[in-house]
């Protein structure tokens, strides 16, 4: 236990003296608080979680309630906490790079399920910014406890050359209801109906204003928006890059006989990018493409279609899509709440 | 007020690097992770290791982009009394 003063002041005075903040303000963990939130798992205040690197220290149930409790999160919202952690230590995700990286990368939580409404967690309009407390508090409680339980203090153990500002907290849930499609959630295997989360590795967010009304211009300049060969995937081709379709959007598609699986094939033969485009010379780290001697070819995003992730969020309007690339040293993983 | 910590206290001391002293007699992994700086520090601080009284400092390479198998990881232990990993790059 931490004895801090009762100001409030004062209080947030002592957690940024602590290190244990993300810089802003945060609830005090009061024992009660945090029972609270525990209690809400249905799980042993003990049991382990995850081991949090690059320190490995043990994320139990208890640990995780005191960040989402300093985060501001209600304890209904617990258990997607507990699942986001269970994701992000799975070691494909490779949770020790996104850490540790130059990279401006963080863990994105993608919600499907009935639990999205249960919560209050904006798919909608807006849903990837701010004043929605779902969405903030729950990925702000998975930073806090990477930084407390995986000691990585920004600026010296996270070597992330700018960051950026979904550092803070970047989550939100799939528009299911508004979806022509199935649940993003069941591309990975999971069930219709199942509370999932889906964890990837974006380095960013790169608005699309494509406002066509026919599919095949849509994906054109999608494709367009994508198509940056310093974006990570191009390194090596692999990664999940992620598509974020407004309703519009994906209504749009379907009614001219677009399935997810087309419009991914589409996106990545579209976002080849000719070898003859690039430079050739050294890099500080080499990609993967310099070592290609036959300049006739092209490079891929990512290794095959199936890895470009498709989700529907946002306003209505066919106007704005929004395209996350990806850190690509991380594979996506998706668990059950 | 009093509030929980939102840290593990760190009672034995292994989350923090050990003193190059407490390394004589070691036999010591190197974890290359595909990144050219990881590998030229490696190439640097093994002798010195050596020259501080480390029995061997084996390398290994992690598989670019990934984290290490479990079978990596295994082989790891079976063979070294500690390990020094990269932080990506």
């Amino acid at each position: 236990m931490l004895d801090l003063p009762d100001d409030p002041l004062a209080f947030f005075d002592r957690i940024e003296a602590l290190g244990i903040t993300d810089g802003l303000p945060v609830m005090p963990p009061l024992p009660a608080y945090v029972d609270a939130m525990v209690a809400a798992a249905g799980l042993p205040a003990d049991a382990p979680v995850a081991s949090v690197p690059p320190e490995g220290s043990v994320a139990t149930v208890a640990k995780l309630a005191v960040s989402a409790v300093m985060a501001g999160c209600r304890p209904d919202y617990f258990p997607v906490v507990v699942a986001a952690m269970r994701a992000l230590a799975t070691p494909r995700y490779n949770l020790l790079a996104v850490q540790t990286t130059t990279n401006p990368v963080t863990p994105v939580l993608v919600i499907n399920g009935p639990i999205r409404n249960r919560i209050t967690l904006a798919c909608g309009r807006g849903c990837l910014g701010n004043g929605f407390r779902a969405n903030a508090t729950i990925g702000r409680a998975i930073k806090l406890a990477l930084l407390n339980l995986g000691g990585c203090t920004p600026g010296e153990v996270s070597k992330a050359t700018h960051g950026f500002p979904g550092r803070y907290a970047f989550c939100f849930g799939e528009l299911e209801e508004e979806s022509p499609w199935l649940p993003m959630s069941t591309d990975f295997g999971h069930e219709t109906g199942q509370d999932t989360v889906t964890v990837f590795a974006a380095q960013g967010t790169q608005s699309v204003y494509a406002c066509f009304l026919q599919a095949g211009s849509i994906l054109h300049m999608l494709a367009d928006g994508m198509r940056c060969y310093g974006n990570n995937g191009y390194r090596r081709s692999t990664g999940n890059p992620v598509v974020v379709l407004s309703p519009g959007h994906a209504r749009i598609f379907h009614e001219q006989g677009w399935d997810k699986p087309r419009i991914r094939e589409a996106l990545w033969q579209m976002t080849h990018i000719p070898l003859a485009q690039m430079n050739v010379e050294p890099q500080l780290s080499p990609s993967a493409y310099d070592a290609i001697k036959d300049r006739s070819g092209s490079v891929a995003l990512c290794a095959r279609p199936q890895d470009i992730a498709i989700v529907v969020a946002g306003g209505p309007e066919a106007y704005h899509l929004t395209y996350l690339p990806s850190f690509s040293s991380s594979d996506t993983v998706t668990v059950a709440i | 007020m009093l509030i929980h910590d939102p840290r593990n206290p760190d009672p034995s001391g292994l989350l923090r690097p050990p003193l190059l002293q407490s390394l004589a007699g070691a036999r010591i992994a190197w974890l290359n992770n595909g990144w050219g700086s990881m590998r030229r520090l490696g190439d640097l601080i093994g002798p010195a290791l050596r020259a501080a009284g480390a029995i061997s400092v084996n390398f290994y390479e992690v598989p670019r982009n990934h984290a290490a198998t479990a079978d990596l990881l295994d082989e790891v232990a079976r063979g070294n009394d500690a390990a020094i990993v990269g932080l990506a790059n």
